[in-house]
């Protein structure tokens, strides 16, 4: 522990000061963004973003297109390793141990860190097989526990009942609000310390949209949620923090209902009130 | 009832001011339907050339089969059909097909999968557009320089670790077949791993899969029909390839399927009774056809297994 000491909030008084948080209110977070910056080979996307993420709460980003709130949700698993000539600048703290993701091995982060992306992307193989992928690379392997394990996970993803009899066919067989609830089910299986939702229901319909966003109000005090979406009434319906951004930037963020009702910033009240988006 | 305004009334004519006239509306639906008829045949071409080709292998083995039984040409194990005492067995020459493509799918799956793998998941772009156009290169060596390959350099160095290696083999054909049928093999799976969704992989890597395991778990089975397609097709080509073993395998019927020994293959032994000159209705000369069925239904079997297995994996992305 004592090599560890220079990562511990309470010892270190080299934290940026961006860092608005209290040692008491750093236990509730489960990761804080500091001063991270990202660029696309030359192009820069994310500027200084700093934001904490409250442990156990979804927190929602909202913002036009292209305002980099997908590229900040894929810095946290770091998605953005997977092509070249992207770079990372800043931190994005894990806690409880205080370290910092881009430091980390990416695959290490991965897995502890669970992402459903825009459109369904189920592998092709068998309903039970996809949701037990991230178990059996995390070395389950007692087919008893990593039963019990999908049966759990499938259940969280409200999709236990719809699919109970059918865990030895192929995924491509599910409808498309299926696959996405699947593919929720796949990343709450291994039990992340935080699940990434990329637009998780903009390739839905309206009832799988409601079936899924049931979902993350039914497992908001047992996970850690990032959700980036593109639709305002999805984020003051589920989220308990949001953050609003715009051209790179965080303008602001706060508990969901204050942003939603009295907003600070200007950017924000006129992206609100629909003046643009 | 709501009235349109009249402007936007369909029968208005200053909305078509372009209205074709009667004569033309004619002739662009007789070139139409002239166009049609063209495409139709340039595709039912192919039917017909199919079906005549099957025509005169069934009615010139019809005599060939008037003279030999069934049993006797698919269980007999010798193949010496110009002998005074001719022997039928085809089984003599699917035996050599057999081994030889064996061989060639046995270096050319390992090598065209890893290969596949390498450019579609790990190879940097500049490298895959270097490599992959000379892998394409491969395609346009002529097959008769790999057949003297073979016999003059390929045999000879397999002889230096293989002492009772034959001169005429089919060990080393095959494996330069295995090598020559790489461009189907790789490059078309490569084109099947690489149709394979951006979205499928970053799923694997989001759950933590290391690259590898998100080539093997994801990506292959994701592109299995694809993959399939490109061994079936090297398949029909290694068992229809004929210049490299007329060349290095020899041309000597042996019922055999030890790679150290030369044989003659179908294919071998057709290209052979060509070079000859037969006697028109002899039945050495339709022993030719009666082989060519052979070849016809191996490949046919080849392509209906690769319809199956594609049509059962076929993927829904």
């Amino acid at each position: 522990m004592t090599q560890k000491s220079s990562h511990d909030p309470n010892v270190t008084p080299m934290l940026p000061k961006a860092s608005a948080a209290t040692n008491t209110e750093r236990e509730s977070l489960a990761a804080e963004v500091r001063k991270l910056s990202f660029w696309y080979g030359e192009t820069q996307a994310l500027k200084e973003i700093t934001l904490p993420i409250a442990n156990r709460k979804v927190t929602a980003l909202i913002g036009p297109s292209g305002c980099g709130k997908s590229t900040l949700l894929r810095s946290f698993n770091r998605m953005h390793d997977l092509y070249p000539g992207n770079r990372y600048g800043g931190e994005i703290c894990l806690f409880p141990e205080n370290h910092n993701i881009i430091d980390l091995d990416p695959f290490m982060v991965r897995l502890r860190i669970g992402m459903v992306f825009q459109k369904p992307n189920p592998f092709p193989k068998s309903i039970f097989e996809n949701v037990a992928a991230g178990l059996r690379i995390q070395g389950v392997q007692n087919k008893k526990l990593l039963g019990d394990r999908v049966e759990q996970a499938l259940r969280n993803a409200a999709l236990w009942e719809e699919v109970k009899d059918r865990l030895s066919q192929s995924a491509y067989g599910l409808s498309g609000g299926q696959q996405q609830r699947l593919c929720i089910a796949r990343a709450l299986a291994p039990q992340p310390e935080i699940l990434l939702l990329d637009e998780p229901t903009s390739a839905l319909d309206p009832i799988a949209t409601a079936k899924v966003e049931d979902l993350i109000t039914e497992i908001r005090n047992r996970f850690t949620v990032i959700i980036v979406t593109h639709n305002m009434q999805q984020a003051a319906r589920i989220s308990d923090f949001t953050a609003y951004m715009h051209l790179g930037k965080l303008i602001e963020f706060a508990p969901t209902g204050e942003l939603f009702t009295t907003p600070q910033e200007k950017l924000t009240r006129d992206y609100i009130t629909g003046r643009f988006g | 009832m709501p009235t349109l305004p009249s402007s936007l009334s369909p029968s208005d004519p200053a909305r078509s001011p372009l209205r074709a006239s009667e004569s033309f509306l004619h002739r662009r639906a007789l070139w139409g339907s002239f166009a049609g008829g063209c495409l139709l045949i340039a595709a039912a071409s192919s039917v017909f050339v199919t079906l005549g080709i099957v025509y005169v292998l069934v009615t010139e083995s019809m005599g060939f089969f008037a003279q030999v039984s069934l049993l006797d040409f698919l269980t007999d194990t010798q193949w010496t059909p110009v002998f005074e005492n001719a022997h039928f067995g085809v089984m003599t020459l699917v035996s050599a097909t057999v081994t030889v493509a064996g061989i060639a799918l046995a270096v050319s799956i390992p090598a065209g999968l890893a290969l596949a793998i390498y450019l579609s998941e790990y190879a940097r772009r500049e490298v895959r557009e270097t490599v992959k156009p000379c892998l394409e290169l491969l395609e346009g060596v002529p097959t008769v320089v790999y057949g003297y390959f073979t016999l003059l350099f390929f045999t000879p160095l397999l002889q230096t670790f293989i002492p009772g290696l034959e001169g005429f083999n089919m060990l080393g054909p095959g494996m330069v077949m295995g090598i020559m049928i790489l461009p189907y093999t790789a490059s078309v799976s490569e084109d099947a791993m690489r149709a394979v969704p951006a979205g499928l992989r970053e799923a694997g890597y989001a759950l933590g899969y290391s690259r590898f395991r998100v080539a093997m778990r994801v990506v292959v089975p994701a592109a299995f029909s694809g993959i399939t397609a490109a061994f079936i097709l090297g398949m029909s080509r290694a068992v229809g390839e004929t210049m490299v073993v007329a060349i290095a395998a020899g041309q000597n019927p042996n019922f055999s399927f030890n790679p150290t020994e030369g044989a003659a293959t179908i294919t071998a032994y057709i290209v052979q009774m060509a070079m000859g000159d037969l006697p028109h209705d002899s039945i050495a000369y339709q022993s030719v056809f009666a082989a060519g069925i052979v070849l016809f239904v191996i490949t046919l079997t080849f392509n209906l297994i690769g319809f199956f297995l594609r049509r059962r994996f076929k993927e829904v992305y």
